[in-house]
Formats: C-alpha cells, sequence, structure tokens
C-alpha cells in the first residue's frame, strides 16, 4: 500500500463544528490510476490537500510511501511535497509571468535539484515529450492556450520525478478536443513513468481512462449533510 | 531563483510599482537631500572662518565676540587697546595677528577695517583662501575692497567712488563724505559675512575720522591730501617700516575692535587663549572660532531636528504606502501562493519573497533618488553658491547618508514585515 488513511479527521479552523472529512480507512495501491468523483462540496480538495501535506488533519495517520505526514515537521513536509508529489489543478497552474521553462527550473528549485546542467536538459526533453513548440517556451506562459499551459503544468508536475501525481479537476477548463488530448497525454506518460495517479473530478465522462474509480463519498463518511 | 522570481514578478505589475517606486524616490530625494544640505550648511557655517586659531576681543561673551568680529552682528562691547595688539603680534607663539576695526557702514553693508595680511591669513571653508574676482588688496589709505555680494547688489564696479557712514544703520546722517573711497579689488564669492563686507585699511578708518566733527582748522587737513597718493604699509604689524611723513603716526589707530591670530602651532592655542585671558593690563577674551561657532549652530537644533523629521515622516509614509500596495497584490495573487505552496514552497520562502520585493522597491529607489539628488546638485552647485552662497558639494555618499541608505532599508524591512507575513500564510496553517 501506497497511501494509506486511518481515521482521519478534518474540520478548518473557522468551522471547527463542520467535520468535512471523516476517513475511517483508505487506502491506494502503488503505480495505480485511480478515479475519485463525486460533486463539489464534499471535500475532494480537502483531501487532497491533506494527502498533500498543506493541511493538517486534526486526528488519524496519513501515510505516503511509508512516511507518516504527522510525524514531519513543516519544513519536512513541504519538501517532501516538492520531492514526491506533483500537482495539476484546474487552473492557475503555472505563475503567469514565467515562461514554461522558468516554470519548471522553479519547481525543481524546492526540490531537492539534480545539477543545472542536466536539469535544463530534462526540461527541454520533458517539454518535447509534452508536444510543446520551441516558439512557446520563452514566453510568459500567460500569453499561451490554456490547453497548452495546462500540458506545461504536467511538465512541471513531473519535473521532480514525483511518485505520486495528484490531479484536481485538470480538464475542467478543457473544450473536449483538448480534453481528450490531455488525458491521453497524461496517462501516456503516467504510465511511461510508473507513477501512481490520482484523479479527482466530477465529469464521470473521464472514468474510462482509470483502471480504479471510487466515489469519495464512499469512503468519507460525513455523518451531517454538507450544504453548498 | 528567488531574486529572479522577485524581479519578474515586479516586472509583471510595472504600473502599481512604478508608482511605489516614485513615491519611494520623491521620499528618498527628501530625506537624503534635506540630511546633505543640514550637513552641509552646518559645515559651510562652521567654516565661516578658517585658518583662524584665536579671536581676540574684548572681555564680553564667547558668542558675543563671534558674532561681531566673524558674522558682524550685533555691536562690540568694548574696543581693545592697540598696545594689546602689540603685545600679542610679538608673543612668539604667535606667526600672524590681523587686527580688526569695525563700527562704519555702507549702506547697511559693514565696514571692516584690517591690514592687508588679512587677505592672505583669513580663509573660510577648508582652507580656501580669499581670492580677488577683479582687482587686488587695498594699498592706499582710501582704497576699498568689496565683498561679492556688496559689489553685486549695490552694483559697484573697479574704480566706482563710494562714502562710508559712521553707525550701522542703513541711513545714516553721518556721512564721511569729505573722504570717498576708491574700489580697487572685489572678492569673489565666499558663502560667508565677508561677501558682505567691505574692507578697508585701519589707517583709512583713521583718516575718515580724522576731520570728522571737526571740519575746520584740522592741521591734518594737509595731511591727508599729501596721504592720498602715499603707499600704506600692507602689514600692520610692522607699521614701525612705513615709509611716509612722520605726522602718519597720527594715522595708527588706537584702538582696534579685535584680533585674529594664528599660530605657529596649534599646540600652544590653550595656553595662548588663557594667557590672554588672564592679561594684567586690559580685560580681553580669546575664543576659538570652531568651539564658539559650534555653540552658535547648537542653538538651530530645533530647526534642524524638525526638518530631519518632517522628512522622515515622509520617508514612513511612502514605507506604508509601499506595504499597502505590497499587501493589496498579494490578495490579487493568493492564487499565485497557493500555487507556489503546493510546489514546495516553504512559508519562509514566501516571506522573503514579497519582502525582496519591498527591498527591490527601495533599492531602485534609493538608487533614483540618490541619483537625483546628485544631478540636482550639480546643476544648482553654482547657482547656489553664486544666489545664496551656500556650498553644497555634490558627493552625497557620506558616512551619514550611507547610515540612512541602510536606515532605509531597514524601515522597508520592518513595514514590508505584515504583507510578508501575509503571504507567507503562517496564520492560516492549520
Amino acid at each position: 500500500m501506497d497511501i494509506k488513511l486511518t481515521n482521519v479527521n478534518f474540520s478548518y479552523p473557522e468551522k471547527p463544528n463542520k467535520v468535512i472529512i471523516n476517513i475511517p480507512s483508505w487506502s491506494l495501491n502503488r503505480s495505480e490510476h485511480t478515479f475519485i468523483y463525486g460533486p463539489s462540496g464534499v471535500g475532494k480538495s480537502t483531501l487532497l490537500g491533506l494527502l498533500s501535506g498543506l493541511l493538517r488533519a486534526q486526528q488519524g495517520d496519513i501515510t505516503i510511501f511509508g512516511h507518516q505526514l504527522a510525524k514531519m515537521s513543516n519544513r519536512q513536509r513541504d519538501k517532501f511535497r516538492a520531492n514526491t508529489i506533483g500537482y495539476v489543478f484546474q487552473t492557475f497552474n503555472l505563475i503567469p509571468y514565467l515562461d514554461a521553462f522558468e516554470n519548471i527550473q522553479l519547481a525543481s528549485y524546492f526540490a531537492d535539484t539534480t545539477s543545472s546542467a542536466s536539469l535544463e536538459q530534462e526540461i527541454t526533453a520533458l517539454l518535447n515529450n509534452l508536444n510543446i513548440p520551441e516558439a512557446d517556451r520563452k514566453q510568459p506562459v500567460s500569453r499561451l492556450s490554456i490547453g497548452q499551459q495546462q500540458r506545461i503544468a504536467i511538465a512541471r508536475a513531473l519535473i521532480n520525478k514525483p511518485k505520486l501525481l495528484i490531479a484536481d479537476e485538470p480538464t475542467s477548463s478543457l473544450d473536449k478536443d483538448n480534453r481528450d488530448k490531455f488525458m491521453k497525454l497524461l496517462m501516456s506518460v503516467v504510465k511511461d513513468k510508473d507513477i501512481t495517479l490520482l484523479f479527482v473530478s466530477h465529469d464521470m465522462s473521464l472514468a474510462h481512462y482509470f483502471n480504479h474509480v471510487e466515489s469519495i463519498q464512499d469512503f468519507n463518511q460525513v455523518e451531517d449533510k454538507i450544504s453548498c | 531563483m528567488l531574486i529572479k522570481l522577485a524581479i519578474k514578478s515586479l516586472q509583471n505589475r510595472k504600473s502599481s510599482i512604478l508608482l511605489s517606486i516614485l513615491a519611494m524616490t520623491v521620499s528618498i530625494f527628501v530625506l537624503l537631500g534635506v540630511e546633505h544640505i543640514r550637513h552641509q550648511a552646518k559645515e559651510s557655517f562652521s567654516q565661516s572662518i578658517s585658518g583662524v586659531d584665536l579671536i581676540v576681543g574684548a572681555r564680553t561673551g564667547s558668542l558675543n565676540l563671534l558674532l561681531y568680529s566673524v558674522f558682524k552682528i550685533g555691536n562690540p562691547t568694548n574696543n581693545i587697546s592697540w598696545q594689546s595688539f602689540e603685545k600679542i603680534s610679538n608673543n612668539n607663539k604667535v606667526k600672524w595677528a590681523v587686527p580688526i576695526s569695525l563700527g562704519d557702514s555702507h549702506k547697511g553693508y559693514r565696514v571692516l577695517g584690517t591690514s592687508t595680511s588679512y587677505f592672505d591669513y583669513v580663509s573660510y571653508g577648508k582652507q580656501h583662501s580669499l581670492t580677488f574676482e577683479q582687482g587686488k588688496p587695498f594699498n592706499h589709505i582710501f582704497d576699498v575692497v568689496l565683498g561679492a555680494d556688496v559689489a553685486k547688489k549695490l552694483g559697484y564696479q573697479l574704480n566706482d567712488k563710494l562714502v562710508l557712514a559712521h553707525g550701522i544703520a542703513k541711513t545714516s546722517f553721518a556721512l564721511h563724505d569729505s573722504t570717498p573711497f576708491t574700489v580697487v579689488g572685489i572678492l569673489k564669492p565666499t558663502g560667508t559675512p565677508i561677501d558682505h563686507t567691505l574692507h578697508v585699511s585701519l589707517q583709512g578708518i583713521e583718516a575718515m575720522h580724522v576731520n570728522w566733527q571737526k571740519p575746520r582748522g584740522v592741521p591734518k587737513q594737509g595731511v591727508l591730501k599729501a596721504l592720498k597718493n602715499k603707499l600704506v604699509v600692507s602689514k600692520a604689524n610692522h607699521t614701525h617700516n612705513m615709509p611716509v611723513v612722520d605726522s602718519l603716526s597720527s594715522l595708527q589707530p588706537k584702538s582696534i575692535t579685535a584680533i585674529m591670530v594664528g599660530l605657529k602651532s596649534k599646540i600652544s592655542t590653550f595656553r595662548l587663549q588663557r594667557e590672554i585671558n588672564h592679561d594684567k593690563k586690559e580685560p580681553l577674551l580669546a575664543i576659538l572660532p570652531g568651539v564658539a561657532l559650534s555653540e552658535l549652530w547648537q542653538m538651530m537644533t530645533i530647526l534642524e531636528n524638525t526638518l530631519l523629521l518632517v522628512s522622515y515622516l515622509v520617508l514612513i509614509s511612502a514605507c506604508l504606502g509601499v506595504s499597502a500596495m505590497l499587501l493589496a497584490s498579494i490578495r490579487e495573487r493568493s492564487r499565485e501562493i497557493e500555487l507556489l505552496r503546493m510546489i514546495g514552497a516553504s512559508p519562509v520562502f514566501l516571506f522573503l519573497f514579497v519582502e525582496l520585493e519591498a527591498i527591490l522597491i527601495a533599492i531602485i529607489s534609493i538608487v533614483l533618488g540618490a541619483g537625483m539628488l546628485f544631478c540636482s546638485l550639480v546643476f544648482t552647485k553654482s547657482y547656489l553658491a553664486a544666489h545664496l552662497g551656500l556650498h553644497i558639494s555634490a558627493n552625497i555618499l557620506t558616512a551619514d547618508s550611507l547610515y540612512l541608505i541602510a536606515l532605509v532599508m531597514i524601515v522597508t524591512f520592518i513595514i514590508a514585515t505584515l504583507p510578508s507575513i501575509s503571504s507567507s500564510g503562517v496564520f492560516k496553517r492549520a
């Protein structure tokens, strides 16, 4: 088991009585590609925040690749996140005023970096792999199309060779054509590099790309109904 | 990486950053400018007279003596005898002694009776000796050398004739109009009270008083006429060498107002000062001009501090402006910050990121503000010297301004902690 949650409880400090996450037990296997669906407001993003270590559970254990998040210091968790978890958001994946190259460099800066000479090669290889035209690599990403930006986001997420890739509705701002292209690219890259993928969306039409599909409401046992 | 990110981030928000930089630049310009001019004014003031080790006058307060002998403000309480002058100038510690005699005026400008050695020894600023714009020192009894301002304001040229008045009021009814003086020299501007002074020989002062109030039957009338073309000996302390008629000795002043003394060795300053102050024959006072000048400057401290306070307030308001701008920008950039956190940026990194932006704004503003100040000083230098008599050096990189610059950076850092902490989100952490 690569990711394991036991008796995890979480509520935001502003509303301590409203439990957002209550997971008695849940796990993911290595190299599994998991699709988690659920309507908005059922704690999908909160779950991802907990997994990435940006949020801390009030109770329970979260173990990722054998590391207990609760036992790490803030600093260790930031490093751990940079080194082992890649992240692709719905939008705003990139610093808009940096170019593709710099965005990826920045991500590798926070991880335990390889030497800068090989880093440049790696970034070029990644961008080639993801079909980013040369001309688009040296201008601020805010000038590129959304589809292009999401592909660069994958490159950014992969630069530190993460073992876990978390994608939070990465396709919802794309049109159908781009969405299919994006999904195909993502799945092939993940398979290629043997990465555990956790994909969160409310769009069930994407489920066929995955071998493992779960509804968050099945394992997140929040008693009172959450209004949104 | 951090620096690159901060620079790119600033570039991305050019317009709002530009305004902040402008506000900062102006405030730094004001702060450095006030500080620099304050220093320079103090320096220029405390060097109103230099090269003079002691000023000797009748016993009075040291400020009073300084005011009337150097600044020509107020009136001498008493004169000192010529014997005292001779005694001091013959003292073996004394290198030179220049007598000065005050009491007359010309259209509100003070007249200073002295010897020609005045032009050799008395200096101002950093040992700038007096230089002539036109002409030369006085040679004859009825020659006058004008300070730069006197010549300019009253429009005198070389060889113009002018009449001195008794007393110091602007309009005097007691004109010495039987003895007109000829302008033989005009001094270059010095930025000191010398600019407002007319210089004549001591003999000239005596001569114009010879027949004053005794218009008729004065035996010296003939002497005066003869004297008009005779050379007056330049060094007053060598009067015995005067190649003039015997009766000129009656032009030997009986008393003078003060003496400026230069010593062979500075070490003996205090000893001679004590000697003079304890003189048994005549109650004298010797002061060190530098010490008295700084005492006088102390009185301006309040004005000085008020100016400084205002410029500090301007700076703080500019820093707060930058801080407010950054705080607002962080609200706008919450997603960018979230993203940076997600890809592994620590709160420390985000804190430094925003701090660095503030510091960069401060650095750019300091460079611009200092550059602006330097340029404006270079361009206005000659104007200030000529019109206000202010000698301000364009070198603004003094220890004090570097200290101020460091202070600006520290203030910026402290004020920017607010937006920085807000960006690092340490309070938001669960």
